[in-house]
């Protein structure tokens, strides 16, 4: 299968001088999906805001639907590319669903009624029927989950790229998020989470970061295998 | 998050809702001119216009109770700014009264300064108000950038609103936070928690900014505001706008 996602020699440091990664390479199939793991701190969202060219400061090659990341090509690749924050406060920031859910779409200029039709669909799918009026935030941390999902899914990108999609939810909202993940089988995936059941169910391959580098990248088997992850400081 | 946006009436059906942004933008720009040229003794202009201000309230079904009690966040700057000119300005003394030893002058120029800047600045909030209360923040901000309002400007005023929320909201967490540990301390020791708390809002809102814009970013966000309402200037908007206008060159100039 055609590689979606490319990395090269990727290197990332704070302005401060600390190391992040270095030289880690990284290939991503088209519907593919796969889950990254490591210790907090390990530089796991900075991978995905790199892949996003959110963060532009790195030595490397990015190259996303044969795209090199590079300004002129940004606004083609974030096309591409739905980004699910780990906070949904932070990627809701208009008054109420509906704008938030339509914000992406809007800067697509694509036409009211169209936009309507979607929010109205994806609102309904995510099982938020008639919420377009509320305010978001006077939503529960579950349903701002759900919208911020919502406001990727509607934009049906080729990439998902998905950090912390479980956490601080209860079960049955986890449950919801991780069926709507497993639906997405068409796309490509790479899903940051310290969930390892949700990995399991969702990842075909499994990516270990820590030490400034990738310690693993195979089978999700490991995912099962403690020693090693022991090993990882996991 | 649990505090209300601004526009949170916008959506109520009401003539002045349904008015084209950009007539609202000019008709009140010019409402408000009238208001902060009048001068300051002429009480019953101040009178009129707050009547005429009064109407659009209820032509807008906006909550009466609710529009004059946030127009009340323009008093404690006015009593800041003006409150104390009511004793040292002038010569004309109306009344007098003694703190302690000192004998207090209340002037008569002093009054009408405080009575001015008093009228103004109320009468103008209650205006932007009416205009921020009863149009949808985006469509305000289309509307701007319709009428040529500087980008940047327009930008600024878009993040604020979005980031002013951030700000609260973390400023909450840190009281409870504070709270929640019985947070007792005398005075100065106050004052050096707060500096610090203060200064930890900030560099933890700069982060959290950040990561709204990226989120904006990633979905797209080039700089440039959208909104579904459509602009057109119709009937209502010639008619209200006339009509509204006539009122405001009548009070302004005519004479009483």
């Amino acid at each position: 299968m055609q590689n979606i996602i490319d990395v090269k020699n990727l290197s990332f440091s704070y302005p401060d001088g600390t190391v992040v990664f270095k030289n880690i390479d990284l290939t991503v199939s088209d519907g593919e999906s796969v889950g990254i793991i490591g210790p907090n701190g390990a530089g796991k969202s900075t991978l995905l805001m790199l892949l996003d060219g959110l963060i532009d400061t790195h030595n490397g090659q990015i190259i996303i639907s044969g795209m090199p990341m590079n300004k002129k090509h940004i606004p083609g690749i974030r096309e591409k590319i739905g980004f699910l924050f780990q906070d949904p406060d932070d990627q809701i920031f208009m008054p109420t669903v509906f704008d938030n859910v339509a914000f992406g779409l809007a800067n697509k200029n694509i036409s009211e009624e169209d936009i309507k039709e979607k929010v109205t669909r994806i609102l309904n799918y995510i099982g938020l029927p008639n919420h377009e009026k509320r305010l978001a935030n006077h939503l529960s941390f579950g349903q701002r989950k759900l919208v911020s999902l919502a406001s990727v899914l509607v934009m049906e990108p080729d990439i998902f790229l998905l950090d912390e999609p479980t956490s601080n939810l209860d079960r049955r909202e986890r449950r919801i998020i991780i069926e709507f993940i497993s639906k997405l089988e068409g796309q490509a995936k790479i899903i940051i989470s310290h969930d390892y059941d949700a990995l399991q169910q969702l990842c075909s391959k499994i990516i270990i970061m820590g030490d400034n580098q990738i310690l693993y990248s195979g089978d999700k088997k490991v995912l099962s295998d403690d020693a090693f992850l022991n090993k990882c400081k996991l | 998050m649990h505090h209300s946006f601004w526009d949170k009436h916008s959506h109520i059906n009401s003539i002045i809702h349904r008015l084209d942004c950009r007539v609202k933008i000019i008709v009140f720009t010019l409402l408000l001119l009238a208001i902060v040229t009048t001068p300051g003794q002429d009480l019953i202009r101040f009178l009129l216009f707050g009547t005429v201000i009064m109407l659009i309230i209820f032509l807008s079904r906006l909550p009466l109770i609710y529009v004059l009690k946030r127009s009340l966040i323009v008093i404690p700057f006015v009593l800041l700014i003006a409150f104390f000119i009511i004793f040292f300005n002038g010569t004309e003394v109306v009344s007098s009264f003694n703190i302690g030893r000192f004998k207090i002058n209340v002037y008569r120029e002093g009054l009408l300064v405080f009575q001015n800047v008093l009228c103004k600045s109320w009468l103008s909030v209650l205006c932007l108000l009416i205009l921020a209360e009863s149009t949808e923040f985006n469509y305000l901000l289309k509307g701007l950038e319709k009428l040529r309002f500087p980008r940047i400007m327009i930008l600024v005023i878009s993040f604020f609103y979005r980031y002013v929320f951030i700000l609260i909201d973390q400023l909450d967490r840190m009281r409870h936070a504070v709270e929640s540990r019985g947070f007792k301390a005398k005075l100065a020791r106050r004052i050096k928690i707060l500096g610090s708390m203060i200064g930890w809002l900030f560099i933890s809102t700069y982060d959290r900014a950040e990561r709204v814009y990226m989120a904006m970013l990633s979905r797209g966000f080039t700089g440039h505001i959208h909104s579904f309402r459509k602009f057109k200037i119709g009937q209502t908007d010639i008619i209200f706008s006339l009509v509204l206008l006539s009122l405001i060159l009548y009070i302004r100039i005519g004479v009483f």
